[in-house]
């Protein structure tokens, strides 16, 4: 096949010449392969994921015992503030990009994503984002006002110098990404579907991705135009949110909450996807009600932009506010219930095998439950008058993010490590990590719901000696260095599996999707041929075709096996050439961002390398018109 | 083997449930939202347990089932189980509970929502305005024309609203023992209702995130018998003992007028003292807002009668004479980063304090307290 050539069109000086090669950092830094872009985007949120483990360790030292004068208050609130910003934007949501970009075109048959140049730019506006947002530790100024950035206090009037400004830049630059790594995943999954496979067909973690992705395009925007009003205020003195003007305060939590509860949605959906997909595997059964389990992640994805105010009940919105709100947010109830009772009993008559990535799953199940029913409570307005703003809130989230979020990536982490990095890693040791991950994680947040019961408030650096919260919060400390063991065990343990090279087959778990049916690591085109689907769990029934038939007992072996890659023409597959202009326009984007804070000269360097990023991009050919392809 | 293993978890369980319940139902705890002391935080209460009892068992159900499955349906060898796909009555079964479960919930907690926040009459009850400063409380109270800080007092047994305001950032009002939380929002007026049953003292804090000392800003609420509370106003409305010429407390005075009284007003017992107060109050506020960086006033709390409050720096120390001379000497040793430590000419300025005048301040401070003080003894109980 010849390579593509555009019309003869205008060319800008080419001053970067392509990359060719598929090694060594000019390929890493032009690559548009969505596995290699699902890599880096694995490897530097876990980097934040330690950092921002970095800064909840450091809250809890401070919290250890009353009256504790180790951290500066002024430090303690950059810690929490910077702790909460970096766990839902640079580690949960990019981990949750992370096997999307690995996963999605895998597992529907596809050899890239739609827009693989625009995939790269998600990255590196991602990457350099997150860089801008923490760049203000180094200048000491990091931000101090709080995940949620309310206003007063994050105001210029209140909160004078740059951290405020350096969180609300940061997180435009991110909504860049995300929302252009939506809209990517939304087409890829409505267009690149193999033959045959339908909607219906598609495995549980892509459906999960597609709404997912619909949400973060509908909800993004929505942070980003607060933000720019934000911006406005603290760097152009508007007064969107300048309650001295007579700016409304409640204005912003209106439109950050409409944004931020969809974004609860963003970040547990995936790691649901995750389970659905571990679960079967592992009891040996396909996931009980697939088309309920579908449906109720439509409709929280769709319920979920009716309960933002549940976010702010002793704002003083007034009893009929409160009530509509209250009852939408309980009716979430019923699909998460449904999605619980369905993942039971698919392992309800299973044959359970119980691996690291399956423990996880389970854990996934029995916390996340935890952090349902703590829900219900908040759900409950008037009491949810006590436990606003105090630690239960603190437990509630956390057993839902942690216990749900993170406790499904590292399933999923370890389910499809061999498939990406094609080395197995050491059960022994996932399955240490799994217990005391467990145990240090119920160590450190149970006991916070007592602490909120008991009328501790979050956010606070220091409390009396006399409230009676002492041992609570030392157990919560002690918990939380345990959750540090459990990460630093993974980290070990992909170590050791770097060294030991024990190498993965193509289908090591005997699993049932797609990912499943090619060699490990995959070839960088996926798939030799493109695969026909014919059923949900497609790879499972080409392997054993007489389930299709009766209920046998036991399987024959496999009648399929893993793709041999040994014979195949590379030169007859079609993938796009790399590119650097991703890069560019990312690095531009971060420069004119820190420009705003800094000077307008960087703001000028910076807009200038994304414009001249955007035209080198849209006047490239897709490929390059050379030798290689012939 | 497994017995062993099974039994092993019991025991663990049974261990950490035991020191749950340890670290657990502390109602004796100064913030405890179990022990409420009036009906919106039993009516909370109520509700949270209601709800809790039920989430209680739905969590055996789901734990227990998912324990259930874990021993029961381990691989035990290569067969392949009932490859099940669904089961649409199942499904619809469990969709329906969830929903009545949420019903029945629901129900009260609509009623809760409506009692707790609809206002009762204002003409038997007592009306606070309440307003949250970055890091203290400012109580007001328009019909008997008295304005304190930091230390709300109120009789046992009635109606009280208050009214919510903020004056910088975010604050969020909180007795847990008797209420809930409302919201402080500047250009907004909040409204909270309550009633406290029994005299006592009483904790509250601030729940919104309002800078760097949100921590310390707390204050204390002291609920007395009705006898006691007329007693209080009474005192509210009385001037202080005078001072003898020359003496300690004499040179305090001078100094207190010369340095603090700027920002801090200490004579609000006089007649038509409140709207002069609210007045300058807001004339500090004006002053500080036009010059956030330098203005050398700021809105303060109201001192009259501070010998008479239980605490300093708004319910972080026990108001004495030690802790009164360290937090004027070096507000910072105490609660880091007040306006006071940041503006007042005292400490930013060539107009230090020496030692002895600081202690003579501290002991004028503590002066304050209405003549003929029939609160005295109850003051010296509450402290303990």
């Amino acid at each position: 096949m010849s390579s593509i050539i555009g019309p003869k069109q205008f060319q800008i000086p080419r001053i970067f010449p392509r990359p060719m090669s598929h090694s060594g950092i000019w390929y890493w830094l032009g690559t548009v392969d969505h596995k290699k872009i699902g890599t880096m985007y694995g490897i530097v949120s876990f980097f934040w994921f330690i950092m921002g483990g970095i800064e909840a360790l450091l809250i809890r030292v401070q919290l250890s015992q009353a009256e504790n004068d180790i951290i500066s208050p002024e430090l303690y609130n950059q810690l929490f503030t910077m702790h909460g910003t970096t766990m839902v934007f640079l580690v949960v949501m990019p981990l949750s990009a992370a096997f999307f970009n690995w996963l999605i075109p895998l597992q529907i048959g596809a050899r890239d994503v739609a827009f693989p140049r625009l995939n790269a730019l998600s990255l590196w506006v991602f990457i350099f984002g997150s860089i801008l947002m923490n760049i203000s530790w180094l200048t000491g100024e990091a931000p101090n006002g709080g995940w949620f950035g309310y206003p007063p206090n994050s105001t210029i009037q209140f909160n004078p110098g740059n951290g405020m400004t350096f969180w609300v830049l940061g997180l435009n630059v991110l909504g860049v990404a995300s929302i252009a790594a939506g809209l990517n995943f939304i087409v890829t999954i409505i267009n690149m579907r193999a033959p045959g496979m339908t909607l219906m067909r598609m495995p549980v973690f892509t459906w999960m991705t597609f709404i997912t992705s619909i949400l973060i395009v509908l909800a993004l925007p929505i942070l980003g135009v607060a933000g720019i009003q934000m911006t406005g205020d603290r760097v152009y003195g508007t007064n969107f949110f300048n309650s001295e003007a007579g700016g409304d305060p409640i204005f912003w939590q209106h439109i950050f909450w409409l944004f931020g509860h969809p974004e609860v949605y963003i970040l547990i959906l995936p790691a649901m996807g995750i389970v659905s997909e571990i679960l079967p595997t592992f009891a040996r059964k396909p996931l009980f009600g697939y088309t309920f389990i579908v449906f109720s992640g439509i409709i929280i994805g769709f319920m979920g932009w009716f309960v933002w105010s549940h976010h702010m009940f002793t704002v003083g919105l007034g009893p009929a506010a409160n009530t509509a709100f209250t009852l939408s947010t309980m009716l979430i109830a019923i699909p998460t219930g449904v999605k619980i009772f369905n993942w039971l009993a698919t392992l309800w008559g299973g044959s359970i095998k119980f691996t690291t990535a399956m423990l996880f799953s389970i854990g996934f199940i029995a916390m996340f439950t935890i952090g349902g029913l703590s829900g219900v409570t908040h759900a409950v307005s008037p009491s949810d008058a006590q436990q606003q703003d105090t630690y239960y809130v603190v437990a509630h989230f956390h057993y839902v993010l942690f216990g749900g979020s993170i406790f499904a990536i590292f399933g999923g982490l370890y389910f499809w490590w061999p498939k990406f990095t094609g080395y197995m890693l050491n059960e022994r040791l996932g399955i240490l990590n799994f217990i005391i991950m467990l145990i240090g994680f119920n160590l450190q947040f149970a006991p916070m719901h007592w602490l909120g019961l008991d009328g501790m408030p979050r956010r606070i650096y220091t409390y009396a000696e006399n409230m009676g919260w002492e041992l609570s919060n030392l157990a919560a400390t002690i918990g939380g260095f345990l959750i540090a063991f459990s990460v630093l065990i993974f980290m070990v343990n992909v170590f050791i599996s770097r060294i030991n090279k024990k190498l993965a087959s193509g289908d090591p778990w005997d699993a049932r999707t797609l990912e499943w049916s090619i060699s490990s690591p995959p070839p960088h085109y996926n798939f030799v041929e493109i695969p026909k689907v014919e059923h949900i769990d497609d790879w499972w029934y080409k392997k054993y075709p007489e389930l299709l038939e009766g209920s046998p007992k036991q399987t024959k072996s496999p009648k399929v096996t893993v793709e041999d890659t040994s014979n195949v023409d590379e030169s007859k597959i079609h993938l796009p050439d790399l590119s650097y202009y991703p890069l560019f326009v990312g690095v531009g984007l971060s420069i004119a961002a820190l420009g705003v804070i800094y000077s307008y000269a960087l703001v000028t360097i910076g807009l200038i390398l994304v414009f001249w990023g955007c035209i080198g991009w849209s006047t490239e050919p897709v490929n390059e018109p050379h030798e290689k392809h012939h | 083997m497994l017995s062993n293993r099974i039994r092993l978890i019991f025991n663990m369980t049974t261990l950490m449930l035991l020191s749950f319940a340890l670290m657990s139902c502390t109602p004796e705890n100064p913030q405890s939202t179990f022990d409420a002391q009036g009906p919106i935080s039993e009516i909370q209460k109520n509700l949270f347990l209601f709800t809790f009892w039920i989430a209680v068992i739905v969590f055996i159900v789901v734990e227990g089932a998912i324990i259930f499955v874990t021993f029961k349906y381990r691989r035990k060898n290569d067969d392949l189980p009932p490859q099940i796909h669904g089961n649409l009555r199942l499904e619809i079964t469990w969709t329906i509970i969830p929903a009545i479960i949420i019903v029945i919930i629901a129900i009260p907690t609509v009623f809760g929502i409506w009692e707790t926040q609809v206002m009762p009459d204002e003409e038997d009850a007592i009306i606070i305005n309440a307003v949250g400063h970055q890091w203290w409380f400012e109580f007001k109270y328009p019909s008997e024309e008295i304005v304190t800080a930091n230390e709300l007092h109120l009789p046992e047994d009635k109606n009280v609203i208050v009214n919510i305001q903020s004056q910088d950032v975010l604050h969020s009002f909180w007795i847990p023992k008797i209420a809930g939380k409302v919201d402080m929002v500047p250009n907004h007026e909040n409204k909270l209702w309550f009633r406290a049953d029994n005299p006592g003292l009483y904790y509250g804090q601030c729940a919104e995130f309002c800078g760097i000392v949100h921590a310390m800003m707390r204050f204390r609420v002291v609920v007395h018998t009705e006898e006691n509370y007329q007693n209080w106003l009474e005192g509210m409305r009385t001037p202080p003992k005078s001072v003898n010429s020359g003496s300690d407390e004499d040179e305090g005075r001078k100094l207190f007028v010369g340095n603090c009284s700027m920002c801090h007003t200490n004579d609000s017992y006089k007649k038509a003292a409140y709207h002069k107060e609210i007045n300058s109050q807001y004339n500090r506020w004006e002053e500080w807002k036009k010059d956030k960086e330098n203005s050398a006033i700021v809105s303060a709390p109201n001192l009259t009668h501070f010998g008479n409050r239980l605490t300093i720096a708004s319910g972080i120390k026990e108001n004495n004479y030690e802790n009164l001379v360290k937090w004027i000497e070096n507000p910072d040793s105490i609660k880091i980063g007040t306006r006071m430590k940041n503006h007042a000419n005292i400490y930013n300025s060539d107009k230090k304090l020496t030692d002895q005048e600081i202690q003579q301040i501290a002991k004028y401070l503590l002066s304050l307290k209405p003549e003929n003080d029939s609160m005295a003894s109850y003051n010296q109980e509450l402290k303990r």
